[in-house]
């Protein structure tokens, strides 16, 4: 049984291509846009986000709720993104398995936990927290990092897992930030698929990085590059077909670009299931 | 040294990426381990460099012009000041630069001009993203009696804001001009229908009567704004002034 519907290959949907969206030529399995940019009184990008969610299914996916953070959880910030579930219906929400604030004050990024039972505890509880606010199941999803904390007492893959158990919520595996920790921390990316546990991935994201010589960054500005379909297939072979999704963030290219990397996603979970498949 | 619990770890962690100058504390250091090609402190400097470079680039997003006008360097200076004094409190980089504009007014290094040109920028800034309503279209107006005129009540729309400034800055946002002499401006700022935010100066009787519109005062009573001119033409100004108001898109409805 599948922890989420297959929706197929989608696109993150960012404003270069909302005139796509109002004009309806945009096609694409499913659309996930990030949960803070529509916690907004009205305007324009609501008036897309209706429009998306009447051509495909739309996924809500949050980069600020501080799951990993000792701040209380932020009930406005909730509040916000109960508002939006209601009004959009959403197939799931999805976080980051993360920390972004500190003492009420927003980093608006994705900064590193400590591999510790000290912060595996503190996430499951909040992660419970909002599901129960929430009243369904979130995704998490593994964030790409530059830091190890020497403190730090099991591999990251563990620590995903068990919050997942734990919590009892899905996972969004990001391929290309396993990728990017991958190389930063010197570990396999292999390891890190085969630690998971088989029913937790609701997701998966596809991205490009940025080479800085001494590590690997996780920009979201270029295409998917070989290493990280790689790791996709190797993902297909082990949880099956999953709902995937490819990110750009910045240098966005056009809307045909980004339907061609979801085909090219599409095409290669085909190939990898059809192998499965074919009697030996 | 023991090893710091969570709260600990992340209150070191936050002060090492947001203090400017950039400052690594010891305590983190000791916990941090260094990579095959970066030193601790070097990995650490990457959350650093990510944290002032993303919010630097919503702030110049949001003022392009402030950004425009005080070039790459100065630009980046004014933020990493208003970042030590104003760091993000909400859950969304929205609101990040709700306070520029009073903290560049508190600058005396920077152009006299450019805290109000902030304040415009930061007012297209919020019109965009405000409530949704109906408009009132002059159609609907055609049914009133001219004898109930006097009596009816507009409503604005939420997307419309009035900015008083001391500069022009109006003239500066829409072109490569820099203000140079100051001039009590009065601009409404607007979200049209079709989701384009506007602007445009006011005079002042134009201004006033906005202002009455906006306190919900009875058409009458928002012709006053008027009352220097002669009668026929204060009457010809009032109306013409309400027909723009409703081909901008400005009233949401009628009482």
């Amino acid at each position: 049984m599948p922890l989420q519907p297959h929706l197929g290959h989608g696109i993150g949907l960012r404003p270069p291509h909302y005139p796509l969206i109002l004009d309806g030529t945009a096609r694409a399995d499913w659309f996930e846009v990030i949960s803070e940019n529509f916690m907004i009184a009205g305007g324009r990008p609501l008036r897309v986000l209706e429009r998306a969610r009447a051509l495909a299914p739309i996924v809500l996916h949050g980069v600020s709720m501080n799951l990993g953070g000792t701040d209380p959880l932020n009930e406005r910030h909730l509040d916000a993104l109960d508002t939006l579930i209601r009004r959009f219906d959403p197939a799931w929400v999805s976080e980051h398995l993360c920390w972004g604030a500190f003492g009420r004050h927003y980093a608006h990024d994705l900064l590193p936990l400590p591999f510790t039972e000290d912060a595996l505890r503190q996430v499951v509880d909040r992660v419970r927290h909002v599901q129960d606010r929430l009243g369904r199941r979130i995704l998490v999803e593994n964030v790409s990092s530059y830091v190890t904390f020497s403190h730090s007492a099991m591999p990251e893959w563990s620590f995903l897992g068990a919050v997942a158990e734990t919590a009892d919520c899905g996972i969004l595996l990001d391929v290309n930030n396993v990728y990017v920790s991958a190389v930063n921390h010197g570990f396999s990316p292999y390891d890190y698929l085969a630690g998971l546990p088989l029913d937790r991935i609701g997701q998966i994201h596809l991205a490009g990085h940025t080479d800085a010589g001494t590590h690997l960054i996780d920009t979201h500005d270029h295409p998917v590059p070989p290493a990280v379909w790689e790791i996709y297939c190797a993902a297909v072979r082990r949880f099956g077909p999953v709902s995937t999704l490819v990110e750009w963030d910045d240098r966005i290219p056009s809307f045909e670009e980004l339907v061609a990397e979801a085909d090219r996603a599409r095409a290669l979970e085909a190939e990898v299931l059809d192998a499965y498949a074919r009697p030996a | 040294m023991p090893t710091p619990d969570l709260r600990e770890l992340q209150g070191l962690f936050w002060r090492s990426i947001s203090a400017d100058p950039a400052g690594v504390a010891p305590a983190l250091l000791e916990v941090l381990e260094p990579s095959a090609t970066l030193g601790a402190a070097e990995r650490l400097r990457v959350y650093a460099d990510a944290y002032f470079g993303r919010l630097h680039d919503v702030l110049a997003e949001d003022f392009p012009r402030v950004a425009a006008l005080l070039g790459g360097e100065r630009f980046e200076d004014v933020v990493r000041e208003y970042l030590t004094s104003h760091p993000s409190t909400h859950f969304s980089v929205h609101h990040l630069g709700r306070d520029l504009a009073a903290a560049i007014a508190q600058r005396t290094d920077l152009p006299p001009y450019l805290a109000d040109l902030a304040r415009l920028e930061w007012a297209r800034r919020e019109v965009f993203d405000a409530r949704d309503c109906e408009f009132l279209t002059a159609d609907a107006l055609q049914a009133v009696s001219p004898a109930d005129w006097p009596r009816l009540r507009f409503a604005p729309i939420p997307a419309l804001a009035i900015l008083r400034a001391d500069w022009p800055v109006h003239e500066v946002w829409g072109g490569t001009e820099t203000a140079s002499v100051p001039a009590a401006t009065c601009i409404r700022v607007w979200r049209s229908q079709d989701f384009r935010v506007y602007h445009a100066p006011m005079d002042a009787r134009d201004a006033e009567a906005l202002d009455r519109l906006i306190a919900g005062e009875p058409f009458g009573i928002i012709c006053t704004a008027f009352d220097d001119l002669a009668p026929l033409e204060g009457a010809q100004r009032a109306t013409a002034l309400l027909a723009r108001w409703l081909d901008d898109g400005i009233i949401a409805g009628v009482d």
